[in-house]
């Protein structure tokens, strides 16, 4: 061996000294620790939910199988997994489902018209979770052709975060032009005014501040898809059977993204936005200045106060073409898949979360900067830590998760001790007449791939918005006629 | 200065900035491991923390123990992040374990497989071989997802969703593509040593056994090799077939640092992928002399 050389030697060595402990873990390394208990029924509940929003679902389970599981003979076993929507789908088809599975809104329908998910409206009339208990745009995210098939669990309704440092830095400018510095533009020509005085550029002229991008966060964006909305229209006219990009709502909200790259000069701003960080990412623009205004859910609090806790902020409906308050709405539902094995007791589950009394959960994780064994409620004398105050589980999981509650009678220490400190705003809007979902079509994911690329030309490219919509239109036809099809064959009607 | 030393400077230059560029992805990954999570949302871009000094501590806190709880510049006790190893939230230890046994089943009955299988493509003479290797090669095509949901239900009859079976039993009957490796290679081993072999009295498992497996051991490395890193990154193959985080690999485990709504600990998720491709990376530096000869001479390269 010694022939061979010292190199030779210490690679055997760093060899073994990985392949030692290597053996070592495989041999007498951790075991999966068996928790479930054998004398009760296991409902087997997928989330995806990870870190922070897992470990609170996670203490809120714990909770459940301590009290009110042990008593009615019940565990649930919670597993965090990724790829949820796939994951269920797949093992749904393949007939071996969760009891319970947490997926976002958008897989109601489609899981609906498949015949993957179970209706709930029995099971709900019965545990008295009623239409009246709920918000009406939470609970109408959860129905297809009037049949309920999901119950909401962290609901969210997207409002204008800005930043009041940068808009006190333009304070003067701002004045002049009509604009009160310390109050969110309520119009969208407001928020041109602001975008066209809050703004800085370096020495060679690039972006390096503007007030607000339609493509932030990320690449495009998110809820790009919600732009008609802000128009006064609706995404989907339930009269019309099928997805309509060609309506003026449409062009007018798509025009007006053009534009405003075209105001800054398209090059400038897709070097600025390129230049950008994500979400994410701590670097994300709002935190780091890049942008005083982002569109976000009331989770944002959340990031910001773990990222850049000294930023001063405000919270607004976001901007409309008329004024009127509108929303855009999202939410993470449950659903008990076909074929899941224990079904009622998953129900039973479902049922605690929105009707048990209000209880309080032993709750202390990282990653919010906040311990949560405590709240922080805003006096006139400033911030005060109070203990965490009971609420209902399905209160509970939304506070954690700070977001906005499914229920029409909150709690009123929920919204009192929130983390986000304007809650009130995402909740009322969350209650407007105004506030929409994504359409509910079977087919909603193949239509918005469509629907995207097309909104990447026109953010990219000089195409009008009006040419490129029409075009769209014709191909949104073509997916519609295929999917009624398919639905035809299964004696279904399409949407 | 000569004019060939210039040149030679000029292309050492060369190698040495593209190599940093293909490294800096993997350096910022480190430097990112070692650094607290306030530094890491600042905006200031450094590969060393704001204080260099405490490189140590950081080290301990993002890969082993971390800060379950801790007083902050405002005297205010917070609830921090605790360290890869030791997270209560994401088991690391365990899915290592998981990912090794994987790893070592699964890259032995590979190589194993694929070695017989190409041996028989290679040199026993058969009628029909050539459409067979055709048909062995054109399961290349087929991608995993199109396989997906069959594969579940198969694996299901057997009992194994859930388990850890399907994603190293399939190891044990060759790839399409390994197989192919070391065809090639087999092909350049003189038929006179099989022949010798046979006069003395060798049956084809005594010559394959005997007299191909040793010749080939570059090769063999190279399948275990690239069969170890399809393994190790294996996403989508545990998130289909795995059920539960008891049994979850490496790859699903990293998932866990992500969050919906942001709010990631970047400092975490990259000492949690650190750890995750070290192994791989000192083991491709510790064995590389052994299987580039491999690469070099199955067909693959130069």
């Amino acid at each position: 061996m010694f022939r061979r050389g010292i190199g030779h030697i210490l690679r055997v060595l760093a060899v073994m000294a990985l392949g030692v402990p290597a053996v070592g873990l495989i041999l007498f390394g951790p075991r999966a620790p068996s928790s479930v208990p054998a004398d009760r029924t296991v409902v087997v509940y997928w989330e995806k939910w990870t870190d922070f929003e897992g470990r609170a679902m996670r203490d809120l389970v714990a909770h459940y199988n301590e009290t009110q599981g042990r008593r009615a003979g019940i565990y649930v076993d919670y597993v965090t997994t990724t790829g949820i929507d796939l994951k269920t789908l797949i093992a749904t088809s393949g007939g071996d489902p969760p009891d319970l599975a947490g997926l976002w809104h958008r897989n109601v329908v489609s899981f609906a018209a498949s015949d993957a998910s179970q209706a709930l409206d029995e099971r709900a009339a019965r545990s008295g979770i009623t239409q009246d208990m709920l918000i009406p745009v939470f609970d109408e995210a959860c129905r297809y052709h009037g049949r309920l098939y999901a119950v909401p669990i962290t609901p969210a309704a997207i409002a204008l975060y800005y930043n009041k440092d940068i808009l006190a830095e333009f304070a003067e400018p701002l004045q002049r032009a009509g604009l009160d510095p310390e109050t969110a533009p309520r119009t969208l020509a407001e928020l041109d005014a602001f975008a066209d005085i809050v703004q800085r550029r370096g020495r060679d002229g690039k972006l390096e501040m503007m007030a607000y991008l339609p493509a932030s966060p990320d690449t495009i964006g998110w809820f790009w898809n919600s732009w008609p909305i802000w128009f006064g229209g609706r995404l989907f006219d339930p009269g019309e059977g099928r997805f309509r990009v060609d309506t003026p709502p449409f062009i007018d909200a798509y025009s007006w993204v053009q534009a405003y790259t075209a105001r800054f000069g398209r090059k400038d701003v897709l070097n600025f936005e390129g230049s950008l960080s994500n979400y994410s990412s701590p670097r994300n623009p709002f935190m780091t200045g890049e942008l005083a205004m982002m569109r976000q859910g009331p989770w944002f609090a959340n990031t910001i106060r773990q990222f850049a806790p000294d930023i001063r902020y405000g919270v607004a409906p976001f901007p409309t073409i008329d004024g009127r308050e509108r929303a855009f709405c999202e939410q993470d539902v449950l659903v008990i898949p076909r074929g899941a094995r224990h079904a009622d007791e998953a129900w039973a589950f479902i049922e605690w979360l929105y009707t048990a009394e209000p209880i309080r959960v032993q709750s202390r994780y990282g990653g919010t900067g906040l311990g949560y064994d405590y709240c922080e409620v805003r006096t006139q004398a400033g911030v005060e830590r109070r203990p965490m105050p009971p609420l209902r589980p399905i209160e509970w999981i939304c506070w954690m998760h700070c977001k906005n509650t499914p229920l029409r009678e909150p709690s009123p220490a929920f919204l009192e001790t929130h983390p986000n400190p304007a809650i009130e705003v995402h909740d009322r809007l969350a209650r407007g007449p105004e506030a929409r979902f994504v359409p509910p079509l079977p087919n909603w994911t193949e239509l918005n791939a469509e629907f995207g690329a097309a909104y990447r030309d026109i953010w990219m490219t000089d195409v009008p918005a009006r040419q490129r919509l029409e075009a769209l239109q014709k191909r949104l036809d073509v997916l519609t006629e295929q999917a009624k099809r398919r639905q035809a064959r299964y004696g279904e009607e399409y949407p | 200065m000569k004019p060939q030393t210039a040149v030679r400077i000029f292309y050492l230059g060369l190698v040495v900035a593209a190599s940093l560029g293909f490294a800096a992805p993997l350096l910022w990954m480190v430097s990112t491991s070692l650094k607290p999570l306030e530094d890491v949302g600042t905006s200031r871009v450094a590969l060393v923390p704001v204080h260099p000094e405490r490189t140590g501590q950081y080290l301990w806190e993002n890969f082993y123990e971390g800060r379950p709880t801790f007083v902050d510049e405002q005297g205010v006790e917070r609830v921090g992040y605790e360290g890869v190893w030791t997270s209560d939230n994401v088991n690391f230890p365990l899915f290592l374990r998981n990912t090794l046994i994987v790893a070592v089943l699964s890259v032995s009955g590979m190589v194993l497989s694929s070695a017989i299988v190409a041996y028989g493509f290679a040199k026993v003479r058969w009628r029909g071989r050539g459409v067979f290797f055709a048909i062995c090669l054109a399961t290349m095509m087929v991608p995993f997802p199109a396989i997906m949901v069959p594969s579940y239900f198969l694996f299901k009859w057997f009992g194994w969703i859930g388990t850890l079976q399907p994603l190293w039993v399939p190891a044990w009957f060759a790839n399409a593509f390994n197989v192919f490796l070391l065809r090639q290679f087999y092909l350049q081993i003189p038929e006179e040593l099989s022949d010798a072999a046979r006069i003395d009295g060798l049956s084809h498992w005594g010559i394959f056994w005997r007299i191909i497996l040793p010749l080939a051991r570059p090769a063999l490395a190279v399948v275990a090799v690239f069969h170890l890193t399809y393994v190790w990154n294996d996403f989508l193959g545990p998130l289909v077939f795995l059920h539960h985080q008891h049994n979850f690999t490496l790859a699903l485990g990293l998932q866990f640092y992500m969050q919906q709504h942001g709010g990631t600990p970047w400092n975490l998720l990259m000492a949690a992928t650190t750890l995750t491709v070290a192994p791989l990376l000192i083991l491709f530096a510790l064995t590389q002399r052994f299987f580039l000869p491999g690469l070099a001479t199955s067909g693959l390269k130069g």
